[in-house]
């Protein structure tokens, strides 16, 4: 049997030219694949962080008519138990509380309708790294009194900048319209520009002191350690909390479990029409070597090669032919992977600030999982076989005694 | 040259089988692009047809500083003279719709919500989006009423029905106090979540009543007879209009980031395209290194006989056009019917996809485009290789040693 392995290896050099084009086409269209591959993988993987990190957090609770009826009297009664439950849980890498009204948003000039949160601004910070987002201005710090933390977008709309004073007006507790006067302390930069020109942040204290009531929160948000953690605590918190609405990401943001499962598939998707069109090349190659040795054939299999071992040899050296393109293409696919994988490919020159609308960020980092790579050798190897099938079958349909006679 | 012709067509066929797989090649890859393509710009043709016939309109007059700063008080004049400007285009215009629309809250002694209140011309509105397709409940507003339309979702949050009364509050022109009570007429859905909650229809003499603001609107859309003509509309309106206070602005302007984030997808799906065309390259490469190697000693003889060099060189590179030829037009035959159905029937999308597209305001469907463009452009890309390709078998023939190649 090992002969067959160094017969099908040295056939394959016997015509280097065809051999190295084969190979040069998987190498480069694999590679090609491999390196578009890893930059949208890169690219649907952040946009999943960020989303889940800085947005929609693992898990979020809240009172059941509160999502139907964004209406801030629909509150969490028991947060304090709540938060004190969510302080013993291992799974729990941060949590944060949340005040939501929704109400509008004054300045001498414009009117607008805004969704103002009442946060605790260090919480909101290790739950969704919010004061990383400040772009102007600085987080909570420089006013001391009613301090308002507004978007890049509606600032910009508005006309606002650090310090700038502008009035919100909502619905207190007991339904009686209050306005109050706020002072900007901060801008910040959103990844989801509509966000950035509908919310508005402040200090849950103030918020709370304007509806009249102690405490009053909206939301709990909960950051866990990982995809995994967040379904067993979910699980635990539903079970723990029948009279509150517990939701994960998935619920809360269908269109992330869509990315989240469709994503891998699609990548072997394309993985899988570059092979395809591969295939045909390397039939076409095989094809043609087996046309040309049709003598060689008939005497190899005059002198008692069997069948089963002409079969073989064919597929041995489709396979090489695939492997070695492949194997090149990996090498050089990891290689492009890590060398931009630090710093990253600047695509906002042909997405521009489109991209962060729908919430992706410009600079894309290029990533792969191992399993990827596995999972390509195996379609290679498919690949393979299955265009060794037909140039094989051609070979083992000649007779012997007319293809040594063969010119 | 028309036995060149022949004599190329013939040499194809001396290997069928391998012409024939090579032609297969092409046509995948022919197949694969139109079909990706149609799909794609299928879509965005049709997402873009939605945004402008239901919410920018071809062409918007407003004032100069509205999209800068969206303010009442940067709402534009829409006077006599205005109007007289307008009926000067008539011939061009098919209608326009006005629109008055601000901020406010929306009350009723238990419940207070921000709202967006739409001051529209009922009858010009409903022409344009079908608004009163979408009634549930009630009656549509006439111009003439002093009465609001809510839409569904928030007529639930106040918990009003027909017949009740609203109350608005907000910030009029000029810094006035805009406040007033309405009776509430209808009850209408919109497609779009964030609009359903939030929605308050009025006519527009009612809001611009409301907002002290007589005479104004925050826009002025314009439908033309012929979208093709959109962008020359626009010119000769600008050379019109005082644009010291009015501004022009057509779809395009108004959906750039749309358009530009539609161009980095079709973006993504162009460098996969490329990829998939790199590969059948490197497949009619191996075909034509193949084809010329086996034929060195015909080559040689052929030359020793007589035949020119260039007529081989045309023969060669003839062979190699051809096979992209016929895989060109076996791909887009075997595309069309496709395209076609899905041109007339679209797929509809269901399940995660279908929400999120219909919260971002779509339909839920991907229609396949017909535009010719992407035809062409699959046929040149493929003819352009092959013509790269057909020049190695010329730069062979005019580099042969007969004698050498005789002796093969």
């Amino acid at each position: 049997m090992k002969i067959i392995f160094i017969i099908s290896w040295r056939n394959i050099w016997r015509n280097p030219g065809r051999s190295l084009t084969i190979i040069a086409s998987v190498a480069v269209g694999l590679w090609a694949g491999i390196f578009v591959t890893s930059l949208s993988n890169g690219m649907i993987s952040q946009g999943f962080e960020t989303r889940i990190q800085n947005q929609v957090s693992h898990i979020q609770i809240h009172h059941p008519e509160f999502l139907r009826d964004r209406n801030t009297k629909f509150d969490i009664p028991n947060a304090a138990e709540v938060f004190d439950m969510l302080d013993n849980k291992n799974e729990v890498t941060s949590y944060t509380g949340r005040t939501l009204v929704d109400g509008m948003i004054q300045t001498a000039s414009m009117t607008k309708g805004t969704t103002i949160y009442g946060i605790d601004p260090l919480r909101e910070a290790s739950t969704t790294n919010f004061d990383t987002t400040i772009e102007e201005g600085d987080y909570f710090e420089s006013i001391d009194r009613n301090p308002i933390v507004v978007g890049r977008k509606l600032a910009d709309k508005m006309k606002l900048e650090p310090r700038s004073r502008l009035v919100l007006t909502f619905q207190d507790v007991s339904g009686n319209i209050t306005a109050a006067s706020f002072r900007v302390t901060g801008i910040y930069k959103s990844l989801n520009t509509m966000m950035e020109e509908q919310n508005v942040y402040v200090l849950q204290s103030d918020l709370s002191r304007l509806l009249g009531k102690d405490s009053v929160i909206n939301e709990i948000a909960i950051i866990t350690s990982g995809l995994e953690e967040s379904t067993f605590l979910a699980g635990e918190l539903k079970e723990k909390l029948p009279k509150l609405t517990v939701r994960e990401w998935m619920e809360i943001a269908p269109d992330l479990m869509y990315i989240h499962e469709t994503g891998s598939i699609m990548l072997l998707v394309i993985v899988g029409v570059i092979l395809f069109a591969l295939a045909f090349g390397l039939v076409n190659t095989m094809l043609m070597s087996v046309f040309e040795r049709t003598r060689e054939f008939g005497m190899l299999m005059s002198v008692g090669m069997n069948k089963l071992k002409v079969f073989t040899m064919i597929l041995l050296e489709t396979s090489y032919l695939a492997l070695i393109g492949a194997f090149i293409a990996i090498w050089i696919g990891l290689g492009t992977i890590a060398a931009f994988s630090r710093t990253g490919i600047d695509l906002s020159a042909v997405g521009g600030d489109s991209m962060s609308d729908f919430g992706y960020d410009a600079l894309v980092y290029p990533a792969l999982d191992d399993e990827f790579f596995y999972q390509l050798i195996f379609l290679v190897i498919i690949a393979a076989i299955l265009s060794a099938i037909y140039p094989a079958y051609k070979a083992l349909k000649l007779k012997p005694a007319e293809a040594v006679r063969k010119e | 040259m028309k036995i060149l012709f022949t004599l190329a067509w013939r040499n194809l066929w001396r290997n069928k089988r391998r012409t024939l797989i090579t032609v297969a090649s092409v046509f995948f890859a022919v197949f694969l692009a139109i079909i990706a393509n149609s799909m794609e710009q299928g879509t965005y043709e049709r997402m873009i047809q939605n945004l402008v016939k239901f919410s920018t309109g071809y062409i918007q007059i407003q004032d100069v500083l509205f999209e800068d700063e969206p303010s009442i008080d940067h709402t534009m004049l829409f006077d006599e003279s205005m109007e007289a400007l307008i009926s000067d285009f008539a011939g061009e215009i098919e209608y326009d719709v006005p629109r008055l629309q601000n901020f406010a809250l929306a009350s009723t002694p238990e419940i207070t919500r921000g709202s967006l209140i739409m001051g529209i011309d009922p009858e010009k509105e409903s022409r344009f989006n079908n608004l009163k397709e979408n009634l549930i409940s009630g009656d549509f507003i006439e111009s003439s009423d002093m009465s609001v339309m809510l839409a569904e979702g928030l007529a639930d949050i106040l918990q009003l029905n027909t017949g009740d009364t609203l109350v608005l509050i907000g910030l009029g022109f000029q810094g006035t106090n805009a406040a007033g009570m309405f009776p509430v007429k209808g009850i209408i859905r919109l497609r779009v979540p964030e609009m359903n909650n939030n929605t308050v229809y009025m006519p527009l003499k009612a809001a611009q009543w409301f907002y002290q603001a007589e005479d104004r609107l925050t826009s002025l859309i314009l439908m033309p007879e012929n979208p093709r003509n959109t962008g020359q509309l626009a010119e000769n309106l600008r050379s019109k209009i005082d644009t010291e206070w009015y501004r022009v602005l057509t779809w395009e302007h108004m959906l750039a980031d749309f358009l530009r984030l539609m161009q980095f997808d079709r973006g993504g799906t162009q460098v996969m395209l490329s990829i998939l065309y790199l590969v059948i390259a490197f497949g009619i490469f191996g075909t034509i290194l193949t084809m010329v190697m086996e034929r060195m000693r015909e080559f040689g003889m052929l030359i020793s006989l007589g035949m020119k060099r260039y007529q081989l060189g045309i023969v060669c590179f003839l062979e190699t056009v051809l096979i992209s030829v016929v895989g060109i037009l076996a791909g887009t035959i075997a595309s069309l019917p496709i395209a076609f159905y899905y041109n007339r029937n679209p797929i509809l999308l269901t399940g995660d996809m279908a929400q999120a597209m219909t919260e971002y305001g779509f339909d839920p469907v991907w229609p396949f485009s017909l535009d010719p463009q992407i035809f062409i452009t699959q046929a040149q890309i493929v003819l352009v290789l092959s013509i790269l390709i057909g020049l190695f078998p010329v730069y062979k023939v005019f580099r042969l040693n007969v004698t050498a190649a005789s002796k093969l």
